[in-house]
């Protein structure tokens, strides 16, 4: 399949005149309307959202119903309720996240197309295979901690079994790092109204980190300090295999930043780039779109001198240390006199030494330690509490 | 039917929960290292989880080698145990690719269940396996659709989301024809689980992998404008999930699964809730009237913690679940002894965690049974020399005890007044917790 230079793209606002100044932008082909009640960040009410997808029509966009909500079984009836008395003829499709929202709509309203969100995981291609032929979506969202290479993979995958879903790719915007449906602001404003639309800063007191906070009557959301700005890197991202990049608008002042995005989409100018830039946030990032080593530090959370390897033969565990006496170990296998064991240390350390006598608690002495639990066993230098005591094999 | 109550629901929601049979839930505790495992089983777990060294989401726990996976469930199911092995993280396809092998070992060690949240996990495990699934809460099932669509891809059980009351477990249960668990203690995420990628952003580490740096639980300042001036508190944390008031609930409602989180817990953590929940269980079960609340309660506040809420099982937890606190932990009454290490006709030989000395009030958790005291007038060393004071990290003899068992659990009372038990009485926090549980139970 040949790609375009450019993806298309789909665009959400805050007000009906964000909507109607970022459809004008050239390349924009689909208009994502979030209403109060069914969207994550919604600001739309019902005329609104009606009259904005009549309009949209009108000028030729795909109009897209954003139900991305996570729901109980009595809020999904609401929000079908809610759907129906919308008029679905007004809307190309519907997006959701819920499997439960999806299966919903698949079954409720079986004609309209259906945009599913994969944003939050799904970062291997069986499952993203078993999404679509569980709900045959015209549309996949993927998240964006999936790096180019694997995008273009998954596009690969799909195209090679006709797949004829879109992918779409988040190149403008905030990052939603956090989704919740408590409301976290208003308890502790007490002069806020509840059901207000409340945007606050949280800066993290040790990092000195500030993320934009939102509470509405769905919850409460935080994004990641610096927005998400790939609008340099259309091509490649067409070149991977999306088909639409979304802008999603809605948390900037759009009468300023529209127009520069116009400009730079138009003619992508040094002078260009900084004025778009200066209508985000201070600090810009890519997120993973070149790479995502997420994983790779991992190791470094365990004392990895305590961590048994998969083959090892664990004896047991040192309890106590008495200098030049003796070690009380709690053993998980059995061991005999001359066996050669070796203790790790938590800090580290390795020692290697034979057993030369073995004695159960109350003194006895024993040729084998058969039975697990306590024995005593002669000191080994170096060899502390806690340390870890393996059988060697004898070659 | 005693009529345990449900909670504030809708009257033909409660009709709906009529028609279900009450069911004895399994207490699933979790099992982060091989002696947490034996602690559970000892205690009265019906089940218990735990993860390999990939695959699952607690990167920090020790974790279990394929060796002592099946050791575990060798040593489990003599004792009558499941044991669950959780998949959970999201993964990549080349991690899917090494995951067949390993699904194989779990099967000849007869795992009971898998646990897994990824759409590609699952279909891994179904197609190169046929061990039972389990969808992990990470999944934020939180609906009768969601549910049937899972049942539908295989999947025979759900751990719901925190955010599902115990109302809406049951009929998503009936709805859906799958069994139910849900989280009945423990420290609870403040976001939709699986919706949150604050450490994946901030720190590098996938959060859905195992690499929560827990940055819910830092200390935030409010402002309207970036870096502004404003309060500080910790806004985005959520106190700690205790239920033990709603156990007759989960046993009315026909909840499948009661579970305790904390792979990260201490062996004194796991004996504690899984002795109170079980004995709160069992109550249940057998329609007693008085299960002992307060005392349990007061079992729970034994450990450190973060504030108790009931959080979402009876309704929507509110603004009296988030844990606006400096402290990182609620104090706890009682310190960790240690463990018996060996139970002869002759000596106790105890494994000690802190100091023990001559005189100490030492209390042992029996599994079913109530608190009991140990002597403590003689100590010995492993010479068999008396001592006055024995540290951590050391072994002390103790006069034999007939109840006592190699494994159980031994703990200190932190204060005199708490050494006092019979004298104890609750904190104001704790009676006006006990009083909302109450008011909401009833
Ligand atoms: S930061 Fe908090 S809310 Fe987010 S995954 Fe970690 S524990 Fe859960």
């Amino acid at each position: 399949m040949t790609r375009t230079t450019r993806p298309s793209f789909s665009i959400t606002g805050r007000t009906q005149a964000d909507l109607r100044q970022g459809w004008e932008l050239d390349g924009v082909t689909e208009v994502l309307l979030e209403h109060t009640d069914l969207a994550r960040i919604g600001n739309l009410d019902t005329n609104q959202v009606r009259q904005s997808a009549a309009e949209a029509r009108n000028r030729g966009l795909k109009t897209v119903l954003v139900w991305d909500l996570l729901l109980s079984d009595r809020e999904i009836a609401d929000g079908g309720a809610l759907i129906r008395s919308l008029d679905l003829s007004h809307f190309d499709a519907i997006r959701v996240q819920d499997p439960g929202v999806a299966t919903y709509v698949r079954d409720a309203f079986p004609m309209m197309e259906r945009q599913l969100v994969l944003e939050t995981g799904n970062h291997n291609l069986v499952g993203i295979r078993r999404w679509i032929e569980a709900f045959e979506p015209k549309r996949i969202v993927l998240s964006n901690e999936l790096p180019m290479p694997l995008i273009r993979s998954i596009r690969e995958a799909l195209d090679a079994n006709d797949h004829t879903v879109t992918l779409e790719y988040l190149a403008l915007g905030r990052l939603l790092i956090f989704y919740t449906p408590r409301k976290l602001i208003s308890p502790v404003e007490p002069e806020t109204d509840e059901w207000a639309f409340i945007e606050r800063f949280a800066t993290s007191v040790d990092e000195g980190k500030h993320f934009p906070l939102v509470e509405n009557t769905q919850g409460t959301f935080m994004f990641y300090e610096k927005d998400l700005f790939l609008v340099p890197y259309l091509e490649e991202i067409a070149a991977a295999g999306i088909d639409v990049a979304r802008f999603d608008l809605k948390h900037f002042e759009a009468d300023e930043l529209i127009p520069a995005l116009e400009s730079y989409l138009r003619e992508p100018s040094a002078e260009h780039l900084g004025r778009l830039k200066s209508h985000l946030a201070p600090r810009l990032t890519r997120g993973f779109f070149k790479s995502n080593r997420t994983d790779k530090q991992f190791v470094k959370l365990k004392n990895q001198h305590l961590v048994v390897p998969e083959q090892a033969q664990l004896v047991g565990t040192v309890v106590e240390t008495r200098k030049k006496k003796y070690l009380a170990l709690m053993t998980e296998l059995p061991f005999g006199q001359n066996d050669l064991l070796e203790f790790i240390a938590p800090e580290g350390h390795v020692a290697k030494a034979r057993v030369e006598w073995i004695r159960d608690v109350t003194g006895n002495e024993h040729d084998r330690a058969e039975s697990t639990g306590l024995w005593m066993v002669n000191h080994v230098g170096k060899v502390s509490a806690g340390s870890r005591v393996y059988r060697l094999r004898e070659s | 039917m005693v009529g345990w109550p449900l909670g504030p629901y809708s009257v033909s929601q409660r009709d709906r929960l009529v028609e279900y049979r009450m069911t004895k839930p399994e207490i699933l505790a979790p099992a982060g290292n091989m002696f947490k495992l034996q602690t559970a089983v000892r205690y009265g777990a019906d089940a218990v989880y735990l993860a390999g060294r990939r695959f699952g989401l607690r990167q920090a726990a020790d974790n279990f080698t394929i060796e002592q996976i099946h050791q575990a469930v060798a040593f489990a199911h003599e004792n009558g145990t499941r044991v669950y092995v959780v998949l959970n993280g999201f993964l990549f396809d080349e991690e899917l690719e090494d995951l067949p092998p390993f699904l194989a070992e779990l099967e000849s060690a007869g795992v009971d269940a898998v646990i897994v949240s990824d759409l590609g996990v699952l279909t891994t495990v179904r197609r190169h396996s046929n061990l039972r699934v389990h969808l992990s809460t990470q999944a934020s099932a939180l609906n009768s659709h969601a549910a049937r669509f899972w049942r539908d891809m295989g999947v025979t059980r759900l751990v719901l989301g925190r955010e599902v009351s115990i109302a809406e477990a049951a009929i998503i249960k009936r709805e859906a024809g799958v069994e139910v668990e849900l989280f009945g203690h423990g420290a609870m995420c403040m976001a939709f689980s699986g919706n949150c990628t604050i450490s994946n952003y901030t720190a590098g580490r996938d959060s859905n992998r195992g690499g929560c740096i827990q940055s819910c639980r830092f200390k935030y300042r409010l402002s309207d404008e970036r870096g502004g001036a404003g309060p500080q508190d910790h806004y985005l944390s959520s106190k700690d999930l205790q239920g033990i008031a709603q156990v007759p609930s989960f046993v009315e409602a026909g909840i499948d699964s009661l579970k305790i989180e904390g792979r990260m817990k201490s062996p004194l953590y796991v004996a504690t809730t899984v002795r109170a929940y079980a004995r709160a269980r069992d109550a249940a079960w057998q329609r007693q009237a008085d299960f002992g609340v307060e005392d349990l309660f007061r079992e729970l506040n034994t450990m450190s913690h973060r504030d108790y809420t009931s959080g979402n099982l009876v309704d929507k937890a509110r603004s009296d679940s988030i844990y606006l606190h400096d402290e990182r932990h609620e104090p706890n009454s009682h310190d960790v002894i240690g463990h018996i290490l060996e139970a002869t006709e002759n000596h106790l030989a105890i494994h000690l965690r802190n100091p023990l000395e001559t005189g100490d009030r030492l209390e042992m958790l029996v599994p079913g049974q109530d608190i009991r005291v140990l002597a403590t007038d003689t100590l010995k060393d492993l010479t068999g020399q008396r001592v006055q004071r024995v540290s951590s990290n050391r072994v002390v003899l103790l006069p034999a005890d007939s109840i006592a068992r190699a494994g159980f659990l031994l703990r200190k009372p932190k204060s005199k007044i708490d050494a006092q038990k019979d004298d104890i009485s609750h904190d104001t926090d704790d009676a006006a917790l006990i009083q909302h549980h109450r008011a909401h139970a009833g």
